[in-house]
């Protein structure tokens, strides 16, 4: 449980993708994704190492998924927001990715 | 679109394939199905999250969701049977474990099993996500709890359920007997029961995932019986209860024994029971027994009552209000015994009364043993019969004041002044006030009785009091105009004799009177009261003119004094307009021949009247007055006040100052006078048998006036005071006789009659045209202020008014009345 | 620049004000953007407009604040010379608020500050309201500070206020604080204002507002390039679905689109609009999909009776067909696809929209597979003219668990001794009935039919029985023990209902009803909602139309809220008496409310 391991938990988690880029992101950030949140929330692996490696996705994806988490993050409660920008050809692969992350 | 357009457009990229584009079904379920073990016991933190995720969303995204599902469900069952059910039924069966480890052994699987089912949904997240809530399966946790309650809890026959039931239900019984209970253990539990939900026969994953819905195992297997071990609980308690046959121990216990169990529903029972609960309890400790407890005659609600016992009838009203807003069932009890302290009323006014005789009459005898101590003789003298009675109305309305004014306050201090319950006991009270077919007279007394003596000497704020206290009563009668006849009758008495203590009082009464019912009630009265005045008025302008002794003095004055052997004589008359007083013509004081002093003033103000008010009638009516006369005896002169009758006897045949000796018989004296001989025998009595007012020797000496006998002057009259007032038998107001009652009856029927008869034509003149129905209801409107007339009663005179062609039926539809103008 | 924009600005302005008599309509229609792409439009302008507001009053406060220190030294020697010149400007362009104010740089910025309290300390001395000690000759004077009594010396910056019944100035500090809070209230309610119209905006889709997920941006850019995408992929039965279901509202599913949703392994395919799907790319889902167990194609006119004969003939594991407007098949061809083998096969038969089944197409239909249906739709099918062939369905339907019937051709064809009939033979299994507009039905068939013999029946749609009364409903709801309660329940229009018979329809289903509609009903009373809201409460209801009906009010929407705990859309549209004020949850959708209007 989330709450029973206060004080080793980091402000940060890095995600690593399948061509082995790391990405390091606010904790925060990283609940937005329903996917994430499960990984970090339960006792697993990855709640005590704060590292997650992301065998589904490459580099460029998980770039773009990390910049929707701040997205998200930034315009959560606001009602007027920006498109967020993605690029047409990966919007097929990236549906997959952000169905597999629950974002 | 032509295919050509998109050309050097950028394609969307379809996502790769993933690794191996054929997904290993069987290998991929076997990472998870490890997984799950080690969850379960508590290994996971070797796991990585991330694999197992992957493993379950590529099986989902290549549709084996089915198969997935399925294989999770079996292998949290397998579980769940094979370990956890068997460790706690090896628990149950070993010695050294009590209800307590039990429990709590149970709660620790259950805290484990959810804590792993929580991390297992959340690894199948994507199966929870796409093939559950498409497929509208429950969701995995969910299936998690459905597998605990079947694989545990029920499985073979409840055999789990069926022992937490029984040791928690003994634990609230334990509770109930003062025990000191884990209560979070018991609260544990319950909340495992609530969770498992019960399968209902519906498709409920679609509409959430959450397990709170409906029917759960709590409220299937676990209420029922705690319902039913609560209901012998109670019904235990309330036995015992009842048998120490005491109310004041049952309604204390049973209050305390309400606040325990709240508390302790509060403490263990969820939300749902806790209506049920209270509704079993208030229904078997409360409903069932408590109207019969009020019924207890020792100790029941007739006694706290009378002993003003606010506190337990606090209990009591809250009690009741808990099973019942209406209260019904302390209204019917409060009526009965109302009804009852009536009855009593009429007990408690004689046996006041009779004390009071007895006191009274031993008090004279004392005073007579003194008198007669001292040589003298001392006549006692007794009340009459009626003056009884009339002491016992005054009495009786005091007593009913004083009943009402306990309720009163049992309402104010007990019974939240509830409206209901207040307008039961008024309802109540009226029953038996009406019931009582003399309580109109009886308040009409009781008033008399206050403004002519009780009232003096009273502050003004207990005037008042008084006063408000009597509308108080006044609301109770149902029947207006037969209180209004009475009224009518000792206000006319107290005006014309000028007993009322003062003026302000009397209209001070009849202003309430007003602001109670409306001025067409009150009308009459003040009507009354304006002809005392202007008559005061009248009086003393006709005694300015022609009583004058001096200069000025008329040639009528002159006459009158002349006719007064020289002295001055006054008159003081009353003018009654004949329709606002009570008294009825009477033709019969027509022919009295008066003396001619009082002749002459007669004739003086016939004349001064009608001066006054050209064309008016005068009619005498000597019976109601009275007048003072100096007699001359041989050893001394009296002033005489006595009623003009009388003095209309003496004057005129006995004040022939040539013959002292004169003897005449009644037969004499009758023809001589022309009073009518009930009257004359009335007055004639007041002043030949009253022993202090002995102004004429009668022979023989019989109390009762008869034909033949003999009437002289008494030559020893002696009296210690110079000024004597003779009284005439019946002055004051008293109970009337039931002769009277019924005469007094039939003159209030003849005028209902009427005013039904104006009721009808005044509506029929107004609408033209009215259905039978709607006609007695206005009427019955109509006359609500006054009486309450009985459809048949109504019916009659509208068929009068047909006769007399008032009104007639419509042709066509009978039930339709048509006015005739 | 700062000029210029600011002219537009006030043109813009100045059109609203004017409304020639001649065309005030229309000019109101414009203005008002009487068409959805206006308003939306617009809507957006305003939100980008008062974003830049915000934006622009955040500067100004900052440049504000700088100001201060300097602006009381620059007054003494230039303050005056500006306050004469400029205080006409901005009375001339009719410089009112705040905000129309402060455009353009920095420098501008500071002028039109400047000129804005000129002109506002003129106004004030032109009203006469000057406060105790304020020189109207000076313009500059010692006072004391209102709020915490501070001697200072007063300026054009100096903020007036009222406090305890007196009014007076607010020395640097205060009037800084002051300030602030003034714009963070005004701020604050901008956003909230503009929250406002965009969840009035989602309501209308039935929608609470949220951030759109990253999986809809996709799907966004996906449909809308959908001609670039060769291939979808494995992006999971979901996805699929979704950008299927957008692409047919989006009306840009077509012959070449449809074939990127064909895949060999699927079971289950729907096309919600295949109106621009040809003859041809309809002849390929057998041949690509030949494992279909499910399809449904809606707005289907393309299907050629070719394609229809080939699917009878490959589409072998099919069970479910649902069709709409498939008005090229006629009666013969029902007839063949009926006796062929995949069309004997089939336990889920759906069929909208078309006048070219026949009498004689149930009957072939029934002779086959009459007793294997569990599912059956027959809505307005105009070519389904004989009561005869109607009165055949209660001799079949042996297993139904879904029937729809609604529409008929005539409204004879439908009544109630049919379905009496159906009812007594086949009610045993049936958990769906929907009888829309087949209005010549009666209490009878509640009372004789649904009563004795449907204890399975969770969804019944009875909208626009115009002739059944409070009686039958109430006789049907009152002890119908058999029954375990509905879950889905339509009595639109069933306009000679009133309170007592829909309390013992709600009394009965109060545990299990999880969609409820009560559309113009119009008999309904406050009466009905205070008696449920005293003894009855609504687990599962989720979604409840109670549109048109007119005695609903703020008071009902309350109970409503507190007696269903998981309802969360209620649609009031017509109802006058709901306002913004009713006091219900925050998870409650209410839509249609006259104050939500954007």
């Amino acid at each position: 449980m989330s709450d029973s391991d206060e004080e080793k938990t980091s402000p940060y988690v890095t995600l690593i993708s399948n061509d082995g880029y790391s990405f390091q992101i606010t904790r925060e950030a990283a609940m937005i994704s329903g996917t994430l949140r499960g990984m970090l929330n339960t006792s697993f692996q990855e709640s005590s190492t704060n590292t997650i490696k992301m065998h589904e996705l490459d580099s460029q994806l998980l770039e773009k998924v990390v910049e929707y988490l701040y997205y998200n993050l930034k315009y959560n409660e606001l009602v007027d927001v920006p498109e967020f920008d993605i690029p047409t050809e990966m919007a097929l692969e990236l549906l997959v990715a952000a169905d597999f992350l629950d974002v | 679109m032509l295919p050509n357009s998109t050309r050097g457009r950028t394609k969307i990229r379809p996502p790769r394939k993933i690794l191996s584009s054929e997904v290993d079904v069987e290998k991929s379920w076997a990472v998870l199905q490890k997984a799950i073990e080690e969850i379960q016991h508590k290994n996971a933190s070797k796991l990585s999250f991330e694999e197992l995720y992957r493993n379950a969303y590529n099986l989902v995204l290549r549709k084996h969701g089915k198969l997935l599902y399925d294989r999770v469900e079996g292998q949290i069952r397998k579980c769940l049977s094979e370990q956890v059910r068997l460790g706690l039924l090896n628990k149950l069966a070993s010695s050294g474990i009590d209800d307590r480890q039990f429990l709590q052994a149970l709660n620790k699987e259950w805290e484990d099993h959810l804590l792993s089912m929580r991390m297992i949904s959340d690894v199948l997240m994507y199966l929870d996500r796409v093939y559950a809530k498409e497929s509208h399966l429950p969701l995995i946790y969910d299936v998690g709890l459905n597998a605990f309650r079947d694989s545990v809890i029920k499985y073979n026959n409840n055999e789990i359920g069926d022992k937490i039931i029984t040791i928690i239900i003994d634990y609230l019984n334990r509770s109930r007997l003062g025990e000191i209970v884990d209560k979070f253990i018991i609260k544990a539990v319950i909340y495992m029961f609530e969770s498992l939900t019960e399968v209902v026969n519906i498709d409920i994953s679609s509409v959430s995932g959450s397990a709170n819905y409906g029917e759960n195992y709590y409220l299937h297997y676990f209420e029922p019986r705690l319902m039913l071990s609560s209901h012998e609980y109670f019904e235990d308690k309330s036995i015992e209860l009842l048998d120490q046959r005491s109310g004041v121990i049952y309604i204390e216990k049973v209050t305390q024994l309400i606040q325990d169990e709240e508390s302790r529903i509060q403490m263990y029972l969820p939300d749902v029971s806790a209506p049920k609960m209270l509704e079993l309890m208030d229904n078997d400790l409360i409903s069932r027994n408590l109207e019969s407890i009020m019924m207890f005659e020792t100790d029941g609600l007739k006694l706290w009552i009378n002993d003003d016992n606010y506190t337990l009838l606090q209990l009591l009203f809250k009690l009741i209000t808990r099973v019942d807003s209406e209260h019904e069932m302390l209204k019917r009890r409060l009526r009965s015994i109302i009804l009852e302290n009536g009855e009593e009323i009429n007990q408690l006014s004689n046996e006041q009364l009779e004390q009071e005789v007895t006191q009274k009459k031993q008090e004279e005898e004392k005073k007579r043993i003194i008198a007669e101590a001292h040589g003298k003789k001392l006549v006692v003298r007794h009340r009459s019969s009626k003056e009884q009675a009339t002491r016992y109305a005054i009495r009786w309305i005091h007593n009913f004041l004083s009943l009402k004014r306990k309720y009163d306050l049992v309402a104010e201090k007990s019974f939240d002044n509830n409206i209901g319950i207040l307008e039961e006991i008024d309802a109540a009270f009226s029953t038996f006030f009406n019931s009582n077919n003399k309580s109109a007279e009886y308040l009409s007394l009781f008033i008399d009785d206050c403004i002519r003596r009780s009232l003096k000497d009273k502050s003004s704020d207990e005037v008042e009091q008084t006063l408000n206290n009597c509308i108080v009563v006044f609301r109770f009668i149902k029947d207006k105009d037969v209180f209004e006849k009475y009224y009518k009758n000792h206000l006319a008495k107290r005006l014309l004799q000028q007993k009322s203590l003062s003026s302000e009082i009397e209209m001070n009464m009849i202003t309430k009177l007003k602001q109670e019912i409306g001025s067409s009630f009150t009308a009459r009265l003040e009507g009354m009261f304006r002809d005392i005045k202007l008559s005061q008025e009248l009086s003393s302008d006709f005694n300015n003119r022609f009583a004058r002794q001096d200069v000025g003095e008329t040639d009528a004055g002159a006459e009158i004094r002349q006719k007064n052997h020289g002295r001055k004589l006054e008159l003081d008359s009353s003018i009654l307009t004949t329709s606002f007083w009570p008294m009825p013509i009477n033709k019969s004081m027509h022919s009295i021949q008066y003396p001619d002093e009082l002749q002459v003033l007669k004739d003086q103000y016939e004349v001064f009247y009608d001066i006054k008010h050209r064309g008016r009638n005068l009619t005498w009516a000597p019976n109601f007055g009275t007048v003072d006369i100096r007699i001359h005896y041989p050893k001394k002169t009296y002033e005489v006040n006595m009623a003009t009758l009388a003095a209309v006897v003496i004057l005129k045949c006995f004040n022939d100052s040539e013959d002292l000796r004169n003897k005449h018989t009644f037969e004499e004296i009758q023809g001589i006078t022309q009073i009518p001989v009930p009257e004359l025998k009335r007055h004639l009595q007041s002043i030949s048998v009253a022993s202090r007012s002995r102004l004429l020797k009668k022979t023989p000496m019989s109390r009762d006036i008869c034909a033949g006998d003999l009437f002289e002057i008494n030559e020893h009259f002696k009296s210690p005071q110079t000024r004597i007032k003779v009284l005439t038998v019946a002055s004051g107001s008293k109970v009337e006789d039931d002769l009277q009652r019924s005469e007094t009856m039939e003159i209030i029927n003849k005028s209902r009659i009427m005013e039904t008869e104006a009721a009808v034509v005044r509506i029929m003149k107004a609408r033209r045209e009215l259905k039978h129905q709607e006609l007695i209801n206005e009427v019955i409107k109509q006359l609500l202020n006054r009486f309450k007339p009985q459809p048949s009663f109504i019916k009659q005179r509208i068929e009068d008014l047909i006769e007399k062609e008032y009104l007639k039926r419509d042709e066509k539809d009978r039930s339709i009345y048509q006015y005739l103008a | 620049m700062a000029y210029g924009r600011r002219r537009r600005q006030n043109q813009a302005q100045g059109s609203e004000d004017v409304q020639g008599p001649s065309s005030a309509l229309s000019a109101f229609l414009r203005e008002q953007g009487i068409n959805a792409d206006s308003v939306r439009l617009r809507y957006e302008d305003n939100v980008r407009r008062e974003q830049e507001m915000i934006e622009r009053q955040q500067q100004l406060e900052q440049e504000q604040q700088e100001q201060e220190q300097q602006g009381q030294e620059e007054q003494g020697q230039s303050g005056n010379i500006l306050n004469d010149n400029l205080t006409d400007i901005g009375e001339a362009s009719g410089l009112d608020s705040d905000e129309e104010v402060y455009e353009g740089d920095d420098k501008n910025d500071t002028e039109v500050a400047l000129i804005k309290e000129r002109a506002r300390a003129k106004r004030r001395r032109v009203d006469g309201n000057d406060a105790a000690g304020f020189n109207a000759d000076h313009g500059v004077g010692k006072n004391y500070c209102i709020e915490c009594d501070k001697e200072f010396a007063i300026s054009v910056y100096s903020k007036k206020m009222e406090k305890y019944g007196r009014v007076g100035y607010l020395c640097p500090s205060c009037t800084k604080i002051a300030i602030r809070r003034e714009r963070l209230a005004k701020r604050n309610e901008i956003e909230a204002r503009k929250k406002r119209k965009k969840i009035a905006a989602a309501l209308l889709d039935k929608q609470a507002f949220r951030l759109p997920s990253l999986q809809d941006f996709c799907i966004k850019i996906i449909t809308e390039n959908i001609n670039d995408v060769d291939l979808l992929g494995d992006i999971g039965v979901n996805n699929r679905k979704k950008i299927s279901r957008i692409l047919a509202k989006k009306r840009s599913l077509d012959s070449k689109t449809m074939r990127l949703f064909l895949e060999p392994s699927l079971r289950e395919l729907e096309f919600w609009d295949c109106s621009k799907i040809d003859k041809a790319a309809l002849g390929q889902i057998p041949a690509i999909c030949p494992k279909l167990e499910s399809l449904t194609l809606n707005m289907c006119g393309h299907l050629h009776k070719d394609n229809m004969l080939y699917y009878g003939e490959k589409l072998t594991n099919l069970r479910y067909l649902d069709l709409n407007g498939p008005f090229l098949i006629n009666d013969q061809i029902w007839q063949d696809f009926f006796d062929s083998k995949v069309g004997k096969n089939l336990t889920a038969f759906h069929l909208r929209n078309t006048h070219r089944f026949t009498s004689d197409s149930l009957v072939t239909l029934l002779d086959n597979i009459g007793d294997q249906l569990e599912e059956l739709t027959l809505s307005r099918l105009d070519g389904l003219d004989s009561k005869g062939v109607y009165d055949l369905l209660p001799h079949y339907l042996h297993s139904i668990k879904y029937l729809e019937i609604s529409y008929p051709h005539k409204e004879e064809l439908i009544d109630d001794d049919m379905i009496v009939n159906l009812m007594a033979n086949n009610g045993e299994h049936l958990e769906t009935l929907i009888l829309e507009g087949c209005s010549y039905l009666t209490d009878q068939f509640l009372v004789s039919g649904l009563k004795p013999f449907c204890p399975n029946l969770t969804k019944l749609s009875l909208k626009l029985l115009d002739q059944i009364t409070d009686n039958g409903v109430t006789q049907l709801f009152t002890d119908w023990n058999i029954n375990g309660g509905l879950m889905d329940l339509d009595l639109t229009r069933c306009i000679s209902l009133t309170d007592n018979s829909i309390y013992k329809a709600l009394e009965h289903c109060s545990q299990t009803l999880v969609q409820l509609k009560l559309n113009s009903v119009k008999g309904l009373t406050k009466k009905v909602f205070l008696r449920l809201s005293r003894n009855i409460r609504f687990p599962l209801l989720t979604s409840m139309d109670l549109g048109f009906v007119r005695s609903v009010d703020d008071s009902v929407l309350a109970i409503l809220s507190r007696i269903a705990p998981k309802l969360s859309i209620l649609e009031i549209y017509g109802n006058s008496r709901c306002s913004d004020k009713a006091i219900v949850r925050g998870d409650l959708r209410i839509i249609g409310r006259e104050t939500d209007s954007i």
